[in-house]
């Protein structure tokens, strides 16, 4: 005989298996200075755009050309383009084995995209490098502070500055004469000797990148205490899906992101009390109770927009306003 | 209450309740560990509620019940290959590890569902508010459930309580 106190002691002897808090609470803690510390090299949770319109030829012609590598997916992406062009300007010779180019993220500051992070991984490995063309005042809460060490990177003087708090990063920073300033950071799970040695060697080997790339979404409106702010746009993958993100952070820490993307990431899954809604052509749902809009696009790319303290009006008004652009060419995964 | 506050004090009791929630200890740790890094920069406004468990509960289980975490425990399932029920058992423990087999297979849904209503002692209306779903789709759920753990038990009727 089965009852309901048999399910009880299951589910019980189920809970007894529960891991020690301990290692899990400093794991946290590392998780989440981690967290902290890429917020840096500007990887966000990310998504993509409407309706693709330009450019595919040269795309295609990349994807067909590329030689195939297990690490990296072939991303279904769009187009590429977008109202801002952004040149690539540099990129590293030398990398370690395997890695790759899994991500990239720009801050844009009204009509200019002052900064360019491009970021390396063994495939979908932990472990990332990461190259910062420029800077932005807005990083500046996040600049590296640790043991700080003069380096020479091809002739200019550069500061090498190890971070070592549940998690070992390394960063290397200079700036060539008459060229915006750059910063190499290492954060693999390797000992503070290998991340030196990786960090100088991937500075020493970075050379001019004539490439372009492009900035595709935009805002017509944001709330007003949103409206001047610096934003950030990421572009990436999950598994063999694209994202793009697009971040900006205000006063107290509230925050809007509107996340794109085919995948699951996005889709509405949440069992909040929801409500449906429309906009435009845009269906979707909308959760209150916690500032979130899911949408459902037109040629099926999901849309995720959370904005911290607002009402739904705001929320609404944001996305009715909000320009996609095309979605983004991802053909640059896994490249060098 | 800080955020540190909490997570040093409650931090065991999530880890027992998403473990009896996803059937799977590595898979509860990191829901939970996922939960709260993204709890934590809103922590001003969770603590504000009157019971923050709660809200972090229907965290763990929206996080549980993610396409992504599906899949990633189904994969998990498929390999963790745990050995066939001792049906010849009729001891206690025997048929415990066999419901505890059969728990842990159940879909995500499923299983949240009755260790809800079991190990949490939750009624069908709260259940249905945490999932989002009415009372009837929390009863047809726990059906088809105690209707695969009822085959545990030699196919003897489970006690409802209603």
């Amino acid at each position: 005989m089965i009852d309901a106190e048999a399910i009880r002691d299951a589910f019980a002897a189920l809970a007894d298996e529960a891991p020690d808090a301990r290692p899990v609470r400093a794991a946290l803690a590392g998780r989440a200075r981690r967290h902290r510390q890429r917020r840096l090299v500007l990887r966000l949770a990310g998504a993509g755009t409407l309706a693709a319109t330009t450019g595919v030829a040269v795309a295609g012609v990349w994807r067909l050309t590329r030689p195939s590598d297990p690490d990296f997916p072939v991303l279904d992406g769009g187009p590429g383009g977008g109202w801002l062009e952004v040149p690539l300007r540099f990129r590293p010779s030398w990398l370690p084995h395997r890695y790759g180019e899994a991500g990239r993220g720009f801050i844009v500051d009204g009509d200019r995209a002052p900064v360019l992070s491009r970021d390396y991984q063994r495939g979908s490995a932990e472990g990332v490098i990461s190259l910062l063309v420029g800077w932005h005042t807005s990083l500046d809460p996040n600049r590296p502070s640790g043991t700080a060490s003069t380096v020479d990177i091809n002739g200019s003087p550069g500061q090498l500055v190890r971070v070592d708090s549940n998690g070992l990063a390394t960063y290397v920073s200079w700036q060539p004469p008459g060229q915006p300033q750059l910063m190499v950071s290492v954060l693999t799970g390797d000992g503070a000797a290998v991340q030196r040695d990786v960090a100088l060697r991937v500075a020493r080997s970075v050379r001019p990148d004539p490439g372009l790339t492009w900035v595709g979404p935009r805002f017509g409106w944001r709330p007003p205490d949103l409206a001047t702010k610096p934003w950030q746009l990421s572009q990436r993958y999950d598994g063999a899906d694209w994202m793009q993100d697009v971040t900006v952070n205000g006063a107290g820490g509230r925050q809007l992101i509107i996340s794109m993307g085919p995948g699951a990431a996005q889709r509405f899954e949440n069992t909040f009390a929801s409500e449906p809604i429309q906009i435009g052509e845009w269906i979707g749902r909308l959760v209150a109770e916690n500032g979130q809009l899911f949408l459902t696009l037109p040629d099926g790319v999901e849309a995720f927009v959370q904005l911290d303290s607002a009402s739904n009006d705001q929320m609404v008004q944001t996305m009715e306003a909000f320009d996609f652009g095309p979605w983004p060419d991802m053909s640059w995964v896994g490249g060098r | 209450m800080t955020f540190e506050e909490y997570v040093a004090s409650r931090l065991p009791a999530l880890l027992r309740q998403a473990t009896a929630l996803a059937g799977d200890p590595h898979v509860a740790e990191d829901v939970v560990q996922d939960v709260l890094i993204k709890a934590q920069p809103r922590w001003g406004r969770i603590r504000e509620y009157d019971m923050p468990d709660s809200y972090l509960r229907k965290m763990i289980v929206n996080e549980l019940l993610s396409a992504r975490r599906r899949v990633a425990a189904a994969l998990r399932r498929e390999r963790a290959q745990y050995a066939a029920p001792d049906r010849d058992g009729a001891d206690q423990v025997v048929r415990r590890e066999a419901l505890l087999q059969v728990i842990r297979t159940l879909p995500a849904r499923q299983r949240i569902v009755i260790a809800l209503r079991y190990f949490e002692d939750m009624a069908d209306g709260d259940i249905a508010a945490v999932l989002g779903c009415t009372e009837g789709t929390v009863r047809s759920q726990a059906s088809r459930a105690l209707a695969k753990l009822r085959e545990v038990a030699a196919l003897q009727p489970v006690l409802e309580e209603e």
